[in-house]
């Protein structure tokens, strides 16, 4: 991945082989200008069901980055009793009537470096009852500040000019960068999590599932891992509407769900994501074992029709020869692809003018955050080459996946991966950056999560 | 037929300034220039021209001319004079009995190759940059942009003969053709200069030459074929011809190239020594460090060191600060040298105990290996530490199989008169009837000279077929509206 020649200088031989690079770069932008995204994580549980009085609602960090001006949150909530709390660093930032669509947007223009990473909690203030049903749909900074002007694209017709050349060039680059300048964002999976033993039906995964190009499905790979219930199922809801019913599963039964569902919402707005399982019957004789579920994946997917892919011009021949006019044409057709690049980038700001926040694990509490670990862990494809981190004890792990026994029985409850690695001090508060080509075998496409207790994370191109 | 004069002359820098050789003193001059490719491959890429004199002088000359004197030997012929060689004495012989003494002279590849240069790492640099009147060759100024030949010849000396004028003491000059490929990474560590030189020529795909001017020049792969032949040698010109095809070697249709992958790598420690250097009141200790990695950059805090790269100690162990009250130091960075140079402000000693550093390191990846071409006959590129990627193994791979896909003729001239004005590496017509060669484009591999005006003798190269640089798109303003040319490799 971005692989580009060196700068044209005048008198030297053009090279097939440097123009390549071009193409190639601009294949590899039109494919990196389709993104698929993970749902924006609220939570793990049924968010009609919560303590009365005040809680905890989110809470993660964003990197700020020069040129943020703004922190944003939204959601739903059921009742508009009580506010919603942006907290940033610990203080009072903004606050919100818990409205049934409800936003927060924050001043983050000042006051922050480079390269700051800043805890963000939403929290409920005045909260009253144990079924207000606040759902955060989403937590972002914006707009993503590029230090240069976008170059634009050159028209070649009589010559080769270094500055035509050096101008597509430098577009690939800006490119690169613009795309870059938003990370990949580990979401949280949910690591045998364990359901119910009684006949309801309960929530095992709320979020805000995003919509950013027609082709986008929502693609959750769901395991049931172990299903003591006679009659038990789950389903899909989005935007309250069910979408999907899975087929009863035996008892002792496990089953492994890969879904591509159609999204219709407008393009470029979010709506809320549920799974939820549906517990019918219970064992005779009853007993107290949950079932337990794996939530590997909710997100967006172009399984069905793909991303479109533009079709490139030919191939530069090297030490070959070729017209003029075709050579002409080939150039420009390369600056056309990088066009519509750029304009797809700015065609859908919902995806390129926000860093979205990471989501720390699912826990309203220090005890529940400790006691939680293993359980909700961020989790990731490996899409970029540089990971930045930020945390205590902070571990990455990938490879081949394993439970772990006690006393000759599995536990459900602790699992090793083949392989990890130490990321940060375990006594700390330490922001690291590492490069994912230190570690062997997690290439990209593999998974890996995140262990210890991880504040933030965030992945990147370059 | 007119009658020729010539004579050459000799001038020799014992002490900085030039001076000339009594031609009474001058007995004899002979020499040659040549590269040094082997006969099945005469456009080894890689090629390093080296020229050689040998000046017999009289004895009572000795004393003049010290070891390792500069020397320059020009050529007066009907009243015009070039220079020959530029060199530099590498050894002297004389007898008691006899009344002659012999200088052996080496050209200025000597005093490239004596030269141990560092320079920082430069990142898809072409190994070598095109000289020109106004292009930035100095490695001191800002703008600077020049590939490691440049880099190299310009500290052990050289100065850009497109710049004579202002450089008129420069030890040598130096005149380069822009290079085709760049590796991804390329640093000088101190090496031989003349090796390393070679070894770029050779991962760019490129030769270099000292021609009779002792201009050392660097000339692309691309330029061996398609240039303007301003002579043409005919049978009135050479007393005889020889030619040698050597059919026995199957040149190969499969070239395999080997590379290693260089990458830069996140800012982390470098370098942790723990030699204990004992400083005495107000005294300055300079020392040099070598990371284990070239380092694309070294973590500087405004031109010093970072706070907690050195810890010094006075020797009653308390710390020593930076400042009036402690020292102070400097720093100069390279990509594999780091000088340090430490004042103890005090007067009392300070131990320096610990210098940790920190930089982003260019380390090595896994080897690969490309191919180019199909078939049995297979030959394997030379590693090569400035192959340090997929792309530009594949595109030297190309680069020799389309040089070497065609056996060519060496053709060797002899009893020729020696004509100043042919060089090494000139491209030439050849003409010879008899074997049906008629203005045949060929490219000078070596010139061999004797007494003078006599007995001289060239080696060609036939580099008909072979694309010139006029073939390829040059960028530029050049307009080619309707035209058909060559991309590069």
């Amino acid at each position: 991945m971005r692989d580009l020649p060196t700068s044209f200088t005048t008198d030297e031989i053009l090279s097939g082989f440097a123009l390549g690079l071009l193409r190639d770069a601009a294949i590899d932008l039109d494919g990196l200008s389709y993104r698929r995204v993970h749902a924006y994580d609220a939570h793990s549980d049924d968010t009609a069901l919560h303590a009365s009085g005040d809680y905890r609602l989110w809470w993660g960090s964003i990197q700020y980055r020069a040129g943020m001006t703004t922190l944003n949150a939204f959601g739903r909530a059921a009742s508009a009793a009580g506010t919603i709390q942006m907290r940033i660093n610990g203080s009072l930032a903004t606050s919100a009537s818990a409205t049934s669509t409800w936003s927060l947007q924050a001043d983050i223009s000042t006051g922050y470096s480079e390269g700051d990473i800043l805890p963000i909690e939403l929290v409920t203030s005045g909260n009253t009852t144990k079924t207000s049903n606040r759902f955060v749909l989403g937590v972002y900074a914006s707009p993503v500040a590029m230090p240069t002007a976008y170059p634009g694209v050159p028209t070649f017709s009589t010559s080769y000019t270094p500055a035509l050349l050096n101008q597509l060039l430098s577009t690939c680059h800006w490119l690169y960068d613009r795309i870059t300048a938003v990370p990949y964002v580990p979401h949280i999976a949910q690591i045998m999590r364990p359901a119910t033993h009684k006949a309801q039906t309960i929530i095992l995964y709320s979020g805000g599932i995003p919509r950013f190009h027609t082709q986008d499905e929502l693609h959750i790979e769901i395991w049931q891992n172990l299903l003591p219930n006679p009659g038990e199922y789950i389903q899909v809801l989005v935007d309250g509407s069910v979408v999907y019913t899975g087929s009863t599963q035996p008892p002792g039964g496990t089953a492994a769900y890969d879904l591509a569902l159609p999204l219709t919402h407008t393009l470029g707005t979010t709506v809320p994501v549920v799974v939820r399982a549906v517990v019918t019957a219970t064992p005779t004789p009853y007993t107290l074992i949950n079932s337990r579920y794996t939530i590997r994946t909710v997100g967006t997917i172009a399984r069905t029709t793909p991303y479109p892919a533009a079709t490139p011009p030919a191939a530069f021949p090297e030490n070959g020869s070729i017209a003029h006019a075709t050579a002409v044409s080939q150039l420009n057709a390369i600056a056309t692809m990088l066009t519509n690049v750029k304009s797809r980038i700015d065609g859908r700001p919902e995806l390129w003018n926000r860093i979205r926040a990471f989501r720390r694990r699912f826990a309203i509490d220090e005890r529940q955050n400790t006691k939680l670990a293993k359980m909700y862990v961020p989790r990731r494809a490996r899409q970029g080459d540089r990971l930045v981190v930020h945390g205590k004890g902070v571990g990455i792990q990938w490879g081949s996946f394993k439970l772990a026994e006690k006393e000759g029985e599995i536990d459900y409850d602790d699992y090793t991966f083949s392989d990890s690695e130490s990321l940060t001090d375990g006594e700390a508060i330490e922001t690291k950056t590492v490069w994912f080509d230190q570690f062997r075998g997690l290439v990209p496409g593999a998974w890996y999560t995140l262990s210890g207790d991880c504040y933030f994370a965030s992945e990147f191109l370059y | 037929m007119p009658t020729q004069t010539r004579s050459y002359t000799v001038h020799y820098n014992p002490s900085g300034a030039w001076l000339t050789l009594p031609a009474a003193d001058l007995l004899d001059v002979g020499g040659d220039l040549e590269l040094s490719g082997d006969a099945s491959q005469p456009l080894m890429l890689g090629d390093a021209a080296t020229a050689r004199a040998t000046l017999t002088i009289r004895a009572s000359a000795w004393s003049s001319i010290p070891a390792r004197c500069p020397i320059r030997v020009d050529l007066t012929r009907d009243s015009t004079t070039l220079r020959v060689f530029t060199g530099l004495v590498v050894e002297r012989a004389r007898a008691l009995i006899g009344a002659a003494a012999t200088l052996t002279c080496a050209s200025v590849e000597r005093i490239i190759s004596t030269t141990r240069a560092d320079s920082p790492a430069f990142f898809r640099r072409p190994v070598a940059t095109r000289t020109t009147l106004t292009s930035i060759d100095d490695p001191t100024n800002g703008g600077y942009a020049g590939g490691l030949i440049n880099y190299l010849l310009w500290q052990a000396g050289g100065r850009p003969a497109e710049q004579d004028v202002s450089y008129p003491s420069a030890s040598f000059y130096y005149s380069c053709e822009p290079a085709i490929l760049a590796p991804e990474w390329s640093w000088a560590a101190g090496e031989d200069a003349w090796e390393e030189l070679r070894k770029l020529a050779s991962a760019a795909g490129g030769q270099l030459f000292i021609d009779a001017g002792g201009i050392v020049r660097y000339r692309q792969p691309l330029a061996f074929g398609g240039g303007s032949a301003a002579y043409t040698f005919t049978e009135s010109v050479y007393g005889d011809i020889s030619e040698r095809i050597d059919d026995d070697t199957v040149l190969a249709t499969r070239i395999q190239c080997p590379y290693v992958p260089r990458v830069a790598r996140p800012l982390q420690e470098v370098i942790s020594d723990d030699t204990p250097r004992l400083i005495a009141g107000s005294a300055t200790i300079t020392f040099d460090l070598a990371p284990q990695w070239p380092l694309k950059s070294l973590e500087l805090n405004a031109g010093a060191l970072a706070d907690d790269a050195l810890t010094i100690l006075f020797l009653d162990g308390q710390i020593a600060p930076r400042g009036a009250s402690g020292y102070t130091h400097s720093v100069a960075a390279w990509a594999q040298r780091i000088s340090i140079t430490i004042s103890n402000s005090t007067t009392r000693p300070i131990l320096v105990r610990r210098v940790l550093l920190r930089g982003e390191p260019i380390s090595a990846g896994e080897p690969g290996m490309v191919e180019a071409g199909s078939g049995t006959v297979t030959r394997t590129l030379a590693d090569n530490p400035y192959v340090q990627s997929r792309g530009h193994a594949q595109r030297l791979s190309n680069l020799h199989l389309a040089l070497y896909a065609t056996p060519r003729a060496r053709r060797t001239l002899s009893g020729c008169a020696f004509d100043p004005g042919r060089t090494l590496g000139e491209t030439v017509n050849l003409t010879c009837t008899a074997w049906s060669l008629s203005a045949v484009p060929h490219l000078i591999t070596a010139i061999r000279y004797g007494r003078v005006g006599a007995d001289v003798s060239y080696d060609l190269v036939d580099v008909s077929g072979l694309p010139g640089t006029n073939e390829y798109f040059l960028v530029g303003s050049t307009v080619y509206t309707g035209l058909t040319r060559r991309m590069g490799f």
